[in-house]
Parts: C-alpha cells; sequence; structure tokens
C-alpha cells in the first residue's frame, strides 16, 4: 500500500506504532519497523541517558526508520529533545504542548509529526511547521478529547494540507480502511500492538484487555491529570470513585518520578513551576495525578496488578482477541483493508455481497 | 449502489433517515422515500389517532417503502398496535425487553413487513439478531441523541463481526466519506439524522437550520442528566443548566407530565402507567434499571426537547444533536442530500482502490 506518508516517511505500510510510555521499548518499536511499519519509542519517561541509550539500541536491532515520541509537558522534555537532536531521529512525534525544534529537525533531514485532537489545533500544528499529524479520535487509549474519529478525520483533513495518521479506534484492516477513504493516510495503533507477543505488558493486564469489551473502559481526568481513557478494572474504578486530591500519594509518587528520571530537587521544583504556567495549564493537584498515575501505570504493565494500578486501553480491545506477532498484525490489516476496499468498491458497483 | 440493505427493503440508495421526534414529518419522510433513501418517521411525539393519519400523509406523498420508528417499553402497546395495523413497511425499534421485541418481529413478519433493531452495544445486536430483527442500525457514541459510549470506528466492525443480518452505521454520518467507510467496516449503509434534518425540506424554524450551519463537532454534550439516559445534545444554556441543577426536578417533572399529557393526549392512567413502566425499563443502552429519578428526568426533557424543536428556542430548549453537526455548512434539498452523498462514496472508493493497487 501506498501513501503520501510511506512515501514520506520510506516505509513499507501505512501502519504506526503509538507511542506508550514503558511499553513501547526498543524491542517493539524495531519489530513493527522491521515488519514494515513505523516503530515510535515513547521517551516520555525516560531520562535523557536511558533516551540516548534506547535510541541506540533500537539502531542496533533494526536499519528501518523509526521514531520517538515525547509529550513537551514532561519536565525533561527539554533535555530529552536536545539528545533526540544529536542522535538525529528520523521521526520526532510531540504531543501536549508547543514544539520549538521543528528546524532543528528539518535540518537533519528528520520529519516532525504532530498529536492532536481538536480541529483548532491542528490547523496550530500546520502553521508551526510540522510534517505530519497524527489525529487522536475519542475512541483512543489515553489522551483522546471528545471528537470521535469518524467526524475528526474527515474534519481535519479538510481543515489542512498535510498527510494524517489516523489514531483511536483501530484494529483490523478494515478500519484502515475506513482511515484511508476518511482522509487519512495511515493508522496509528496502540492497544493492538500492545496485545502482540513481543508487547512486554504483563500476561494478566494482557489477558484482561482481550477479555474486556469495547464498551469496557473508562475515560476521566482522575487516572494521570488529563481526560484519557483506560481498561475498566478495580485500581481505575478505585481512582474513578476516590474524591478529593491524593496528596500523600501524589507527593509520594513524584519522589519515585523524581529517581526515575534522574532529576534533582531543583529540576522537579522548577518543571512544577513551569507545567504550572504552561501551555494547558496543568495545575498542582494534576501533577500530582500525574506522578501517581505514573507509578499506577507500572505497577499495571510491569507486574499485571490492574487491581491497584490501572492501563491505558483503547475501545479497540472490544475487537481483538489473540496475541499474534507485530508481523502478523501489520500483514494481515494490510491485506484485510485492501479486500475491505475491494467488497466497498462491488457494493458502489452495484454488486451486493454477502 | 447496491447492497444487502438496498436489496432487503427495495430502495434504490443505502441511506434511511433516523427517526426524530418533530423533526421527521411526514413531509421529510416522504421526501426521503422519492429520493431513493428509507424515509423513517419517530412515532414517539403521536397518539394512535395522529400516528394514523400521520402514516396516511406519508402513503399520499410517496408510493415507496417508509417505516416507524418506536421506542419500546414506555407505553408504547397503542402505538405499536396502530403501527401493526396499518402494516407498515419497515418498523424499526428501540429499546424494549425481548417478550416485547418478539411480539412485534412476529406481528410485523406476520405482515410481511421488516425490523430494524437499533442498538449501541455488541451484546443487544446479538441479542436483536437472535429475536428475529432483519437488520440492525448501529449507533456509535457520536450521534444525536442516544448511545452509548463506544464509537462508530469500533462499534461497526465489532458489531458486523458478531452478527450475520446486515447492519447499517448511524451517528458520525453527513457525507460520502462517511459512507464509504461505512461501507468499508462492514456495514450496509448509513443513517443519517441532523444532515437530513437541515435541508429546505425538513418543517423547522429557520433558527434550528441556522444552528446546525454554525455549530462545531465540540459545540455537542452527552449526558443523563437531559432525559434519563445518555443523550447528546446542543451545549447551550438550557444544557448547562440541567448539567448544574443535578438534583431531582420534581415540581419541574410534574408540570413537564401534564404538559406531555396535553401534548400527546394521555389520559391520567396513561401517564401512571408510563411513569411505572419508565421505572422498570431496563435502558437498552447501557445498563442498570431506568429509576423514577431518570423518569423524571425523561418528563422534563421531553417538554425542553419541543421548545427547541418546534419553538425553535435553541437557548431555553434542548436540541438533540450530534458530532456529525460539525461538517454541516448548508441547507441543500434531500434529493441534493443523497445523491451528493452516494456519488461521493463511489468516487472515492473508485479513487482509494486504484490508489492502493498501485
Amino acid at each position: 500500500m501506498k501513501t503520501r506518508i510511506t512515501e514520506l516517511f520510506g516505509i513499507k505500510h501505512p501502519i504506526m506504532l503509538a507511542g506508550m510510555s514503558w511499553i513501547t521499548e526498543p524491542k517493539i518499536v524495531s519489530a513493527v519497523s522491521n515488519a514494515g511499519g513505523l516503530g515510535i519509542l515513547a521517551t516520555g519517561p525516560l531520562s535523557p541517558d536511558e533516551t540516548r541509550k534506547q535510541i541506540k539500541q533500537i539502531r542496533e536491532l533494526t536499519d528501518k526508520p523509526f521514531g520517538v515520541n515525547q509529550p513537551l509537558s514532561s519536565p525533561i522534555s527539554k533535555a530529552n529533545i536536545d539528545v533526540i537532536i544529536e542522535e538525529k531521529v528520523p521521526i520526532v512525534n510531540y504531543a501536549l504542548g508547543r514544539p520549538w525544534f521543528i528546524d532543528q529537525v528539518h535540518e537533519y533531514g528528520g520529519k516532525v509529526i504532530g498529536t492532536i485532537a481538536m480541529v483548532r489545533h491542528a490547523v496550530r500544528a500546520e502553521q508551526l511547521g510540522c510534517d505530519v499529524l497524527s489525529v487522536t479520535g475519542h475512541e483512543a487509549a489515553a489522551h483522546g478529547a471528545d471528537t470521535t474519529t469518524m467526524v475528526l478525520i474527515p474534519l481535519v483533513a479538510s481543515a489542512v494540507k498535510l498527510p494524517l495518521l489516523a489514531a483511536g479506534g483501530f484494529f483490523d484492516g478494515r478500519g484502515l480502511a475506513a482511515a484511508i477513504v476518511l482522509g487519512a493516510d495511515a493508522i496509528s495503533m496502540g492497544t493492538r500492538f500492545t496485545l502482540t507477543k513481543e508487547s512486554i505488558v504483563h500476561q494478566k493486564a494482557k489477558e484482561l484487555m482481550l477479555k474486556g469489551g469495547a464498551e469496557d473502559t473508562l475515560y476521566s481526568d482522575r487516572f494521570d491529570g488529563m481526560p484519557g481513557r483506560v481498561l475498566k478494572a478495580k485500581g481505575a474504578e478505585d481512582m474513578m470513585n476516590k474524591k478529593g486530591i491524593p496528596l500523600f500519594g501524589g507527593i509520594a509518587a513524584a519522589m519515585q518520578v523524581r529517581k526515575l528520571l534522574k532529576m534533582s530537587w531543583g529540576d522537579l521544583i522548577s518543571s512544577a513551576i513551569t507545567m504550572r504556567k504552561g501551555e494547558g495549564g496543568r495545575n498542582v493537584f494534576q501533577q500530582l495525578r500525574f506522578a501517581g498515575g505514573s507509578v499506577g501505570q507500572q505497577r499495571a504493565i510491569y507486574d499485571g496488578d490492574t487491581d491497584v494500578g490501572f492501563i491505558f486501553s483503547g475501545q479497540a480491545q472490544g475487537g481483538m482477541n489473540d496475541l499474534p506477532t507485530v508481523a502478523e498484525v501489520i500483514e494481515r490489516i494490510v491485506k484485510e483493508a485492501e479486500e475491505a476496499l475491494a467488497m466497498g468498491a462491488a457494493k458502489a458497483q452495484g454488486a451486493a455481497k454477502k | 449502489m447496491k447492497t444487502r440493505m438496498t436489496e432487503l427493503f427495495g430502495i434504490k440508495h443505502p441511506i434511511m433517515l433516523a427517526g426524530m421526534n418533530w423533526l421527521t414529518t411526514p413531509k421529510l419522510v416522504a421526501a426521503v422515500c422519492n429520493a431513493g433513501g428509507l424515509g423513517i418517521l419517530s412515532a414517539q411525539q403521536y397518539n394512535p389517532d395522529s400516528l394514523r393519519n400521520a402514516f396516511k400523509k406519508i402513503r399520499e406523498t410517496t408510493d415507496k417503502p417508509f417505516g416507524v420508528n418506536v421506542t419500546l417499553g414506555m407505553g408504547s402497546l397503542p402505538i405499536v398496535q396502530a403501527v401493526i395495523e396499518e402494516k407498515v413497511p419497515v418498523v424499526n425499534y428501540a429499546l424494549g425487553r425481548p417478550p416485547e421485541i418478539t411480539a412485534l418481529v412476529e406481528a410485523v413478519h406476520g405482515y410481511g413487513g421488516k425490523i430494524i433493531g437499533t442498538i449501541a452495544m455488541s451484546r443487544h445486536a446479538i441479542r436483536s439478531e437472535q429475536l428475529g430483527a432483519d437488520m440492525l442500525n448501529i449507533t456509535g457514541y457520536e450521534a444525536a441523541a442516544h448511545s452509548g459510549n463506544v464509537g462508530a470506528i469500533v462499534l461497526v466492525p465489532a458489531v458486523t463481526s458478531a452478527v450475520k443480518i446486515p447492519c447499517i452505521g448511524a451517528g458520525g454520518y453527513a457525507d460520502g466519506k462517511g459512507l464509504a467507510a461505512a461501507l468499508a467496516l462492514g456495514a450496509e449503509g448509513i443513517t443519517m439524522g441532523t444532515r437530513l434534518a437541515a435541508t429546505q425540506d425538513s418543517e423547522v424554524a429557520d433558527k434550528l437550520r441556522e444552528t446546525w450551519v454554525k455549530s462545531s463537532e465540540e459545540d455537542t454534550v452527552i449526558d443523563p442528566a437531559f432525559d434519563g439516559i445518555n443523550c447528546r445534545v446542543l451545549k447551550n444554556k438550557a444544557a448547562d443548566e440541567m448539567l448544574e441543577k443535578r438534583s431531582l426536578p420534581v415540581m419541574d417533572a410534574m408540570s413537564a407530565s401534564m404538559y406531555m399529557k396535553r401534548e400527546l393526549k394521555l389520559s391520567w392512567g396513561d401517564v401512571i402507567r408510563t411513569a411505572n413502566n419508565l421505572r422498570r425499563q431496563p435502558i437498552g443502552i447501557g445498563s442498570g434499571q431506568r429509576g423514577l429519578g431518570s423518569a423524571m428526568r425523561f418528563a422534563v426533557g421531553g417538554r425542553l426537547f419541543s421548545k427547541a424543536t418546534i419553538d425553535g428556542d435553541v437557548e431555553n430548549g434542548l436540541l438533540m444533536m450530534g458530532q456529525t453537526v460539525g461538517m454541516i455548512h448548508d441547507i441543500p434539498t434531500v434529493a441534493e442530500v443523497i445523491e451528493r452523498t452516494v456519488a461521493e462514496a463511489e468516487e472515492i472508493i473508485k479513487k482509494m482502490q486504484t490508489k492502493i493497487g498501485s
């Protein structure tokens, strides 16, 4: 399948791995790239040293294009972006903030993907110089806004000229075909790749996600401070029902985050201050939730504990019932998409098929 | 375009008009049928006599198949009886418990009619198929009025994989891109509500047409506060007030019930029966029992809906509205909407196939 995105990135299939904190590590990133898609390393939870190390690991595992995803709301985003630029990562996907580095990435021949969930943010990202937009519908795991994929993709496609990655709700080839007819040039999948053999997510969490229906997710800002979608399980439900501010949990978690990202106390405090003032206006409570969320997510991802922790999961979980390899996922989706378009064409040409 | 939907109903285009209270007047229904789609009259604002009269008007203006939408459970028996006696070709039901659905299916099949079940969850789709529906109308989260929490991009492929009967998508469709996407996702057609109401053929206040053209996809809100089950409406003053006022609107509900009684010419017995039925109605969308609070909200919502829809008061009334409103920029005729949707879908699919193949 050839689209503007496969051409621009020099990849074989119009399928991207959505960057997911802790989940998209070098092994799965390189597996997606090696299978002809675009693997994306999530550098949000990584320190600058760790970011550099993992970029090097990916390069040992694949010679295909890959990318990184860096949320710009993160306290260490500046330091991580510096490393990403030094390492000349081919594709830089940012979210949650205003990019200052687009020219620097373009200088070494890299491309920039802006992640957005609203039409007006898409228009702004195009004006800022992004090469591609990742358009996140309400159905997505983690941080989508209210507008669903079915409505958002065509609206963004008519508002901007850039090639689009459709994200939120995709798990099979019918979705890829639909994304393309709606005006996108590729799809981004998170939950589908989380449910593969290569994914490091604990087997128990994978099984719960497979068992969950499309309606078995929760959408709230209680998990990490921003509206986000998670698997419906005890830990997540408790967080939804918990009233008040998770002050002690948040502080304890902030200390863990500091250790993880190797931040000095000064860094932690100054980043807390910038985040308060920063775009999106995250307040202290949201930050505490964010810190608490980091710990909760790792519990689910590494230990499979969804009674205390939680895992981001999209509505797409309702469409899946197996744990294939990354390569199997990509191959069958491309094949199915071609079939879905052929079936649509048969109907359009007046031959009803069962 | 030929799909299992067009074959099933003997219609030209795979496009259905969503039954919408007060909006789907006999004129609009007939306009959709005459343009080759499937027009659906919403029965909810009628009593049996006025409903028969509406069917008569439709039959006077079109000889094409048409349908009626009935919400089961809420004291709907007299309405259902009128529908069956009038042998309406297509009956689209929503909500309802299995015994009610089974009785309806048997009666309608008895005179050669077809049944469309409206659902918003996979498990209800499977149940609807088992109970004998001929087609399913899959309502995504983006739709106007009542839906579940799952978006069309997930729900349509999930349901079409789970059942064998033909399915069409509702919620999120306003143009040919949407129709093409629905076909790719495994559906056999689409339902359009707001897009077909925002036409020259609808009999609404101009204020409503202005509102549809002006509003963006971010101007709607979904909440159970409006009529007791999750309902998507225009985010206006009335909606904001109801979202703020979450306590049980007892006085409001009582005065609203009296208004509904007058409008629908219900007897006091009917009012009490309806309220009682509503309480016990398992809400087909989502889960759990519909309590008295929910029933009261329904009464209040009913009045506010008519305020916006009939009187055109889009500030103080509630207007059901889907996210597709962001795609509506003009007021064409129904025939223009249907023709351009089909033409655009055909063109896109053709273009994509050659593009993908290369």
